[in-house]
């Protein structure tokens, strides 16, 4: 498929990648330009400051990069300039047999996917084939493992129950008046008792004594729900298997993906919806991918993690269609899903499917919300709305019935959207989170436009 | 859900003062009422969790309260594509943001519109930079417009009449306002400029007078020739004046010439170089009042008469105000003999700056370049002075221009560079440089980078303008532009960076119109 500009630049690790990019984005620094038959690989040499031309290659299925140039990060400006090339000069490129080394690196890929597979085939057969004495010993050290994180953990979730009791006993406007050190220390608490998603819940709640008006609603409410986090998990063991993994989960307690691809997934045409990268502490990215089955109607959220500069390792291309095999992990409302293996090329979407009132979608958050009280973002494909300002009051989005959902005082495009649609209701996706919609992408007049 | 403020109330004070008692009609008072009273904070925060989730779980949307706005008609004119609306944002984030009124321009041609997604951010764009707005509305399209109607800040784009253009749009709407009117209504167009004199600011007059240039007519006389005498501004006078000059027909041009045919005259001795004699009256002032001519001089030591004096000052102007045409007819001489004998006078200074006034006024070829090319002889390199001559570049017609800078760049060896005429000359030519010249220009820098030293610290100038050229430098020039530099001159490494960004610029040029002019019309 076409790529855009657009979807190139969000490839990239970030801004100075994407300007070095567009600047390789110029047929004079290419030589030795070609496209497989079919087109599926891109391929060419730059001159870069070694003597010899740096050779770049895609695979423009994933979209998967490969550059023999010294660069960190991933995809380099190469690969970056190489794929804008290709977007405003197609013509540029054309079709020969590959070279010997992109043949070559087809190949391994291929033969990647194929043992990927094969091995994951093989692990069900070794288990079922391994003798009863070593399948029980690899369970006792697993249990040992859980339990002795589970004892970390508790430990951790007394002390903060311990904690919360004394800032309520206190009271918030005391609490307003403590020191970032106040909340940063039990986020640390927590790091060392193994639960990092009670770390991040807790940060986010140390902005909030600062953050203006109806800042005691906001923390009484997370505070709330973190009770109910410490409530949860001290009765852990009497709940569903389903809430255990939820419970779990906000805790940061999460199963290992490589485990998690040998079950089974569910295939469909999965529509990515819209994209969005939050930054964490440590230099830690996560990018969220949120996908919706056209198949199955099925929500999905992708989570990819990168350190330090390195790009996503998964590529999904927001306002594109792609057939692929998705793993959900446990959770009774499973959302969290890992990409197991795509089976097609990406397609360009012509339109969002979703809740055609906001009513609708409402109701689906309740019944989400009523299976998993611990969730905290809600994925919102709204199928027929108008942006509408409201000066002091805001931004909203609101359905063909009249009735309107607030925007994110921190989403800054609402003027986007108004021009977008001229009038006329159109798709969008965001993040509901039970009081205001996060716009990550809308579609109007059969266009995608990332917000 | 009625606790929710006491158990705000209750969180915010502190459970060590408050407890909360729930409200026996609340929805959730069974659950809450589950709690052992005595532990005041466990009780707090079952009520706060369950109350958060309640909330969320029940939120109810507003209702809409106001009427929806007017539907945009769908435009009829298609977007530009998509790698050109990738290079507008680029350009609208400050990467080569000098080439945005090009772009913009280029679009308008092609018959494109902006995309929608780029709206906002172009129309904030001419919110700032006033300078862009005419440029933004052409392509704004129909839904620009409707756009811009709705936010304050981009009224300036949004359809409006002329009478509210006129009466409550910035300088710069009103100006291209009336200039378009003048083009098409120049009648109308004055009376216009009439109706609002008396409150426009002096500079807003002698803006508005210099408006009336296009379309011309001894229609407009009455009006200058009041303007010139009676305005209480001396630039408004001096403005009126350079308009009246432009009409030979006029009383004011005929005063104005038999006054100057009074003055000089050409003078061929038998022997010896032709010279300009002007027979100065001794009370100068007295005599341009007896002639009719409502010119003050200024003080002798006032800031006006520095370089020339007040007498000077005075012929500058008289000369000034009088159509080259004038010189020719009366005396038979081309332009550069009369600019040379100019030269032999003892008030040479002031006879050629009045001659250079005027023909930049009447814009004839001849006169520009025979002032240009006396510059060039005198090789006085004092600023003033150069720029008295450079500064004519822009008014002489471009492959004139492109010309006599070939042939200064062709006769120096060592290619282009600082302290040369033809750097200066080339520094003026702001307008688009033919393919050829382009490549000339580009030859005469390689040329001079052949030669170059390493470690040598030179041609600041030229270094410093080489991203200006990049400008206005032939797009199609690009692709060769991008390599044959002597990278192993000496003087390479000093020179890198700047040929970098010279490229660079030229190569975004090109690829920006060919998107715009063969890329994919519809996205």
């Amino acid at each position: 498929m076409n790529f855009t500009t657009e979807q190139i630049i969000a490839l990239a690790p970030d801004a100075s990648s994407a300007k070095s990019g567009r600047a390789l984005a110029d047929a004079a620094k290419w030589t030795m330009l070609g496209r497989s038959s079919g087109g599926r690989a891109v391929w060419g040499a730059c001159a870069g400051s070694g003597r010899e031309p740096y050779r770049t290659e895609i695979d423009t299925d994933e979209p998967a990069f490969r550059c023999t140039c010294p660069s960190r990060k991933f995809p380099c400006k190469h690969a970056l300039g190489l794929l804008l090339l290709l977007a405003a000069r197609d013509s540029l490129f054309k079709e020969t047999t590959a070279p010997a080394h992109v043949a070559e690196w087809l190949a391994k890929r291929d033969e990647q996917a194929q043992r990927k597979k094969a091995a994951a085939i093989k692990v069900d057969v070794r288990a079922a084939v391994d003798d009863e004495a070593a399948l029980a010993k690899r369970e006792a050290s697993r249990s040992k493992r859980v339990a002795g994180r589970h004892a970390k953990v508790a430990a951790g979730l007394a002390e903060l129950e311990l904690w919360l009791r004394d800032l309520v006993r206190q009271g918030l406007a005391r609490a307003q008046g403590e020191p970032a050190r106040y909340w940063e220390q039990m986020a640390a608490r927590m790091i060392d008792a193994q639960a990092p998603s009670v770390a991040r819940r807790l940060r986010e709640m140390s902005g909030l004594p600062h953050s203006g008006e109806g800042w005691t609603d906001l923390l009484t409410s997370r505070l709330g729900t973190l009770y109910l986090l410490v409530e949860g998990f001290k009765r852990i063991e009497t709940l569903d298997a389903g809430a255990q993994a939820d419970i779990r989960t906000a805790i940061g307690w999460t199963q290992r993906e490589e485990e998690l691809l040998n079950g089974d997934g569910l295939s469909d045409d999965w529509c990515v919806l819209g994209q969005r990268i939050t930054e964490e502490e440590g230099g830690l990215r996560v990018q969220r991918t949120w996908l919706r089955g056209l198949g199955s109607a099925r929500s999905a959220v992708v989570l990819d993690f990168s350190h330090q500069g390195r790009a996503f390792s998964v590529n999904f291309l927001s306002g594109s269609s792609v057939a692929a095999e998705l793993v959900f992990y446990p959770s009774n409302y499973p959302l969290r899903a890992a990409l197991k293996q795509r089976t097609g090329a990406p397609r360009p979407l012509h339109e969002i499917k979703g809740y055609a009132t906001c009513e609708r979608m409402l109701d689906a958050y309740a019944e989400a919300l009523a299976r998993n009280p611990l969730l905290e973002t809600f994925p919102a494909p709204l199928e027929a709305v108008v942006a509408v300002g409201r000066d002091a009051a805001g931004w909203f989005v609101a359905d063909a019935q009249g009735r309107m959902l607030p925007l994110s005082p921190q989403f800054a495009q609402a003027w986007k959207l108004v021009a977008l649609g001229g009038g006329r209701p159109f798709n969008i996706f965001g993040e509901w989170d039970g009081r205001q919609l996060l716009p990550l992408a809308a579609l109007a007049e059969g266009r995608y436009a990332t917000l | 859900m009625k606790t929710w403020p006491d158990i705000l109330a209750c969180a915010v004070v502190g459970t060590e003062r408050q407890s909360l008692a729930v409200a026996p009609d609340d929805e959730l008072h069974v659950l809450l009422a589950q709690t052992d009273e005595a532990d005041r904070e466990g009780r707090l925060l079952r009520a706060a969790a369950l109350a958060a989730l309640y909330r969320r779980a029940g939120f109810l949307p507003l209702s809409e309260t106001h009427a929806r706005g007017e539907v945009c008609e769908p435009d009829d004119v298609p977007r530009c594509g998509a790698v050109a609306g990738g290079h507008l944002s680029l350009m609208l984030e400050g990467e080569f943001k000098e080439v945005l009124p090009e772009w913009l321009r280029a679009t308008r041609r092609a018959g494109l519109r902006v995309p929608e997604e780029h709206l906002p951010s172009l129309l904030d764009k001419g919110e700032s930079t006033s300078a862009l707005r005419a440029l933004i509305v052409a392509v704004a399209g129909r839904r620009g417009r409707w756009l811009a109607a709705q936010n304050p800040a981009w009224h300036y784009a949004r359809e409006r009449s002329q009478g509210e253009v006129w009466e409550t749009g910035a300088r710069d709407e009103r100006l291209l306002f009336i200039e378009g009117l003048r083009a098409r209504e120049p009648e109308r167009a004055r009376e216009l400029i009439i109706s609002t004199w008396s409150e426009e600011s002096s500079k807003e007059r002698v803006a508005f007078l210099e408006k009336l240039a296009e379309g011309l007519s001894g229609a407009d006389e009455a009006f200058l020739s009041e303007a010139a005498s009676a305005d209480r501004s001396v630039e408004v006078r001096r403005a009126a004046r350079e308009m009246l000059a432009r009409l030979p027909e006029s009383q004011f041009c005929r005063r104005v010439e038999a006054s100057a045919g009074r003055l000089l005259a050409f003078k061929k001795p038998m022997l010896g170089r032709a010279r300009i004699d002007v027979a100065m009256p001794e009370d100068f002032a007295a005599w341009l009042t007896e002639q009719g001519l409502e010119i003050e001089l200024p003080k002798r030591d006032g800031e006006a008469a520095q370089t020339l004096g007040p007498k000077g000052w005075g012929l500058r102007e008289v000369v000034g105000l009088t159509p080259v045409a004038y010189w020719r007819a009366k005396w038979n001489r081309t332009a550069p003999e009369i600019i040379r004998a100019a030269q032999e006078s003892e008030w040479a200074e002031a006879l050629t700056r009045g001659f250079a006034r005027a023909a930049r006024r009447d814009g004839t070829p001849d006169w520009i370049e025979a002032i240009i090319r006396q510059g060039l002889e005198r090789k006085d390199t004092r600023p003033d002075v150069k720029q008295a001559w450079t500064g004519f570049a822009p008014s002489l017609p471009v492959e004139r221009l492109e010309t006599l800078i070939e042939e200064l760049l062709k006769a120096d060896a060592q290619g282009l560079r600082d302290g040369q005429p033809a750097l200066w000359l080339l520094v003026e030519h702001r307008r688009e440089w033919s393919e050829r010249f382009s490549r000339a220009v580009v030859g005469s820098i390689r040329k001079r980078i052949r030669l170059s030293v390493a470690g040598e610290a030179s041609d600041w100038h030229l270094k410093s303008v080489l991203k200006q050229f990049a400008r206005y430098a032939s797009p199609l020039v690009g692709d060769e532009a991008a390599s044959d530099w002597p990278t192993d001159a000496g003087g390479w490494p000093q020179w890198e960076n700047t040929v970098g960004s010279f490229v660079a610029l030229l190569r975004f040029r090109r690829a920006m119109l060919d998107a715009i002019f063969e890329g994919e019309q519809k996205t």
